[in-house]
C-alpha cells in the first residue's frame, strides 16, 4: 500500500516538475511585461496612431490617454480637428464614447473600433493581467531572443480578443510580440512591441506595430510619448462626467 | 453677431495676459445644397399652396465651439451657430446661442453650472423620452437622429452635480419659457446615475409649475463584445398633447383635452446595438408612445384635412384651418408605434461611409427613409451626399408629408 501511495505521490511530484511553469509563475511574467508598456497605478500618455494601406494616402489620429488602476482609462481624442472634443471612458469591460454633438454619452461595444486595426482596447489598455488568464506554453527563442510564450485566455466574453499568444523576452520582461485569435480561432492581427527607451526607471516600449492578418498589407503604428505619472480623482472615471473633462 | 465676435477675440487674447487661463476653440464651416421633391398630393399642404416650399435651397453655416477655464476651478463654455438660407425668392440670416454657461467647481466632487446649455438626457438614438428639458427651437424632424441632437438648442438653467465614488447626483432648475420675453414657469429636474456591475442606470423626476411630474428611467449595458441593449421609459398622468376636437359641424380646434385624465401616459423605447466584426454597425428600436393619435384619432385628423383640403380656396377659414392641421403635424411622433433601424457601414472601398436611418410607423405602414454617403478621404474635411425617402399611402404619417424626396449635398471644414 505504502508502495502505491509513493509512487502515486511521486507521479504527481513528476506531472507537476515536468508541466513548464505553474500559473502563478505566468501571471508574475504578464505582471511584469505590463510595466514595459505603463509605469504604474496613475499615469498619461499621448498616443499617435497611423494607419497604413497599400495606395492610401496614411491616416493619423493622435490621444491623450489617462490610466487608473487596471481597469480605469479615457482616451481624449486630439486629432484630426472632426474628432477633437470626443472622449472614450473605458471602465472594466464597459466602454462609452462621449461625441460633443450628440450631446451625451452612449455606451458602446468592445467590437466596435476607433480606426484601422486598431481596437479599443489597444488604445485604451496597457496591461493584459486584469482581463486573461495565462498559460505558460514553452520558452523559445524569438529573433535570436530567449523568450517566455504564453497563451492568455479571456476572462470574460466582453474582451476584444478571445486568446493570445503572448513573446515575453525571459531577462527583461519586455512584451515582443502578441498574436491575437477570434473565439474561432482565426489569427485576427499579430502585435510587435518596439522602440524600447528608458523611460521613469525602466525600459519601455514607445511603438506598437499591429499588422492586420485578414487584410494583407494593412497594418497601423501607434507612437507612446509623453509618459507622466499623475494622481488622477476617481471621479473622471464616471459616465456623467465626461462632458465636464477639459 | 458683432457682439459674439468680441466675445471671442476677447476669450482668445486672454491667455496671453493670464497664463493661469487656458483656452481651447474649434468648430466647422458648412455648405449645403438642397434640392426637394414636393409631395403636391399631400393632404397637408395641397398642391403646395398653403406653405408654398421651395424646391430648392442652399444653407451656408458656422459652428463655434470655445471652452475657457482658470485652474481647476472656472470654467467658460460658448457654442454657438451661425447659418444664412439662401431660398429660391427669400434668405434668412440665423444666430442660435446654443451654449453660454459658467462652471463653478467649488470642490473636487461637486460643480454647478449656470447660464444656457444643453442638457440631452437619454440613450435612445432615435427618441428620448426621458429628455425632459427641451429648448425653444424647432428641430426638422425628418433628418437624421445624429443631425437632430445636434440642432437641439440649449435652455437656460442652473444645475448642480455632485459625484460620488458610484453615483452622480444632478439637480436643475430651468424657466420654461415658450417664447423669449414671455413670463416663465419654473421647473426643476433631479437625476440619479449609478454604474452597476455592467448596467448604466438613471432615474429622473421632472416637476413644472401648473402641470403634472413625470418620472424616467434608463438603462444600457453590453452582452458580449458586439451586443449593446438599451431602453428608455417616461410616465406622467395625463397628457399635455393636443388633439383634434370638432366643436359644431365644419368647425375645428385642437385642445389639450387629457391634460386632467387620471390615465397614465407611458413612453418606451427599448432597442440595441451590434458591430459585426468588419465595423458595420447595426442599431434596432422600438418605440412606443401612449401620447400618440390612435387609429381613430388619425382618422379623424385626415378627415379633417381631406374636408380643409375641398375647400380652402372657397373660404379662407378652412385655409387657416389647414395651417393650423399642419401646426400640430408632429413627424415621427404622431402614431403610437414606431420601429427604427440604423446601418453603418465604414471603410467601403477604403474611402466612403454609407449610413442608413429608417423610421418605420408600425400603425400605418408608412416608411422615412435616410441614406448617407460620406466620403472619408480628407481628414478635415467631410463631404457627403444624403437623401431622405418617404413612403406611404396618401392617409399614413410619411406619404402625407411635405416631400416624397429630397436630396442633399455638402462639404464641412473643420478648423
Amino acid at each position: 500500500m505504502k508502495k502505491i501511495l509513493l509512487l502515486v505521490l511521486g507521479m504527481v511530484m513528476f506531472v507537476f516538475a515536468a508541466s513548464p511553469v505553474r500559473a502563478t509563475d505566468a501571471e508574475k511574467i504578464i505582471e511584469e511585461a505590463d510595466k514595459a508598456r505603463g509605469p504604474g497605478d496613475s499615469f498619461s500618455f499621448e498616443l499617435k496612431v497611423t494607419s497604413l494601406k497599400p495606395g492610401r494616402k496614411d491616416g493619423i489620429s493622435r490621444f491623450k490617454v489617462l490610466i487608473k488602476g487596471i481597469d480605469k482609462s479615457l482616451v481624449k481624442f486630439t486629432y484630426p480637428k472632426r474628432d477633437k472634443g470626443k472622449v472614450m471612458l473605458m471602465v472594466g469591460n464597459n466602454l462609452w464614447i462621449y461625441i460633443p454633438t450628440s450631446r451625451n454619452p452612449i455606451r458602446i461595444s468592445q467590437q466596435q473600433r476607433l480606426m484601422g486595426q486598431v481596437s479599443n482596447g489597444d488604445v485604451a489598455r496597457t496591461n493584459f493581467a486584469g482581463d486573461y488568464i495565462p498559460t505558460l506554453l514553452r520558452e523559445e527563442k524569438f529573433e535570436g531572443t530567449l523568450s517566455y510564450v504564453l497563451e492568455l485566455k479571456a476572462k470574460s466574453k466582453e474582451v476584444a480578443y478571445h486568446r493570445i499568444i503572448y513573446w515575453v523576452e525571459k531577462n527583461t520582461f519586455n512584451p515582443l510580440k502578441s498574436e491575437f485569435y477570434t473565439i474561432s480561432g482565426k489569427l485576427l492581427k499579430t502585435a510587435y512591441y518596439q522602440g524600447y527607451e528608458e523611460i521613469l526607471g525602466r525600459e519601455r516600449v514607445t511603438r506598437l506595430v499591429i499588422v492586420d492578418d485578414l487584410r494583407q498589407g494593412q497594418s497601423s503604428i501607434m507612437e507612446y510619448s509623453n509618459m507622466k505619472i499623475e494622481e488622477f480623482p476617481d471621479r473622471i472615471f464616471q459616465k456623467s462626467y465626461l462632458k465636464h473633462l477639459r | 453677431m458683432k457682439r459674439m465676435v468680441f466675445i471671442l477675440i476677447f476669450f482668445l487674447t486672454l491667455p496671453t495676459h493670464c497664463p493661469a487661463l487656458e483656452v481651447d476653440y474649434g468648430g466647422s464651416f458648412r455648405y449645403q445644397s438642397n434640392y426637394y421633391k414636393i409631395n403636391r398630393a399631400s393632404f397637408l399642404n395641397p398642391h403646395n399652396d398653403i406653405l408654398k416650399l421651395p424646391s430648392s435651397d442652399q444653407q451656408l453655416e458656422i459652428k463655434l465651439d470655445l471652452h475657457s477655464w482658470f485652474r481647476e476651478t472656472l470654467g467658460f463654455y460658448l457654442k454657438d451657430r451661425a447659418s444664412y438660407l439662401i431660398g429660391e425668392d427669400k434668405s434668412k440670416l440665423e444666430n442660435i446661442l446654443d451654449e453660454l454657461y459658467l462652471e463653478l467647481n467649488p470642490s473636487e466632487s461637486l460643480f454647478f453650472h449656470i447660464g444656457k446649455q444643453n442638457i440631452t438626457e437619454g440613450v435612445g438614438y432615435a427618441w428620448n423620452p426621458t429628455d425632459f428639458l427641451t429648448g425653444l427651437e424647432e428641430i426638422d424632424q425628418a433628418q437624421d437622429t445624429r443631425k437632430k441632437r445636434e440642432e437641439r438648442e440649449g435652455v437656460i438653467c442652473l444645475r448642480g452635480e455632485y459625484f460620488l465614488p458610484h453615483l452622480t447626483l444632478t439637480a436643475v432648475a430651468s424657466p420654461r419659457m415658450e417664447s423669449w420675453g414671455q413670463k416663465a414657469d419654473p421647473r426643476a429636474l433631479v437625476k440619479v446615475y449609478t454604474l452597476m456591475k455592467n448596467l448604466d442606470f438613471s432615474l429622473i423626476a421632472y416637476a413644472e409649475e401648473k402641470k403634472r411630474p413625470k418620472l424616467g428611467l434608463n438603462f444600457s449595458s453590453t452582452m458580449g463584445e458586439s451586443l449593446e441593449v438599451h431602453g428608455e421609459a417616461s410616465l406622467q398622468k395625463g397628457t399635455y398633447r393636443y388633439y383634434l376636437n370638432q366643436t359644431d359641424p365644419g368647425h375645428y380646434e385642437f385642445i389639450q383635452k387629457r391634460k386632467e385624465s387620471q390615465q397614465l401616459y407611458p413612453k418606451v423605447l427599448v432597442g440595441g446595438q451590434y458591430t459585426f466584426s468588419d465595423n458595420t454597425n447595426l442599431v434596432l428600436e422600438y418605440y412606443h408612445n401612449q401620447e400618440g393619435y390612435s387609429s381613430s384619432e388619425w382618422r379623424d385628423y385626415f378627415e379633417y384635412l381631406k374636408f380643409c383640403g375641398e375647400r380652402y380656396e372657397d373660404e379662407s377659414l378652412y385655409f387657416s384651418y389647414l395651417l393650423m392641421g399642419n401646426a400640430y403635424f408632429d413627424l415621427t411622433n404622431f402614431r403610437q408605434n414606431y420601429l427604427f433601424l440604423r446601418f453603418s457601414k465604414p471603410n467601403i472601398l477604403d474611402r466612403f461611409e454609407i449610413s442608413s436611418n429608417n423610421i418605420y410607423n408600425l400603425d400605418d405602414a408608412s416608411l422615412l427613409m435616410n441614406v448617407k454617403i460620406d466620403y472619408e478621404g480628407m481628414q478635415d474635411l467631410s463631404v457627403y451626399v444624403l437623401g431622405n425617402f418617404f413612403f406611404g399611402k396618401g392617409d399614413s404619417e410619411f406619404g402625407m408629408f411635405y416631400q416624397s424626396h429630397t436630396f442633399s449635398a455638402g462639404v464641412e471644414y473643420f478648423f
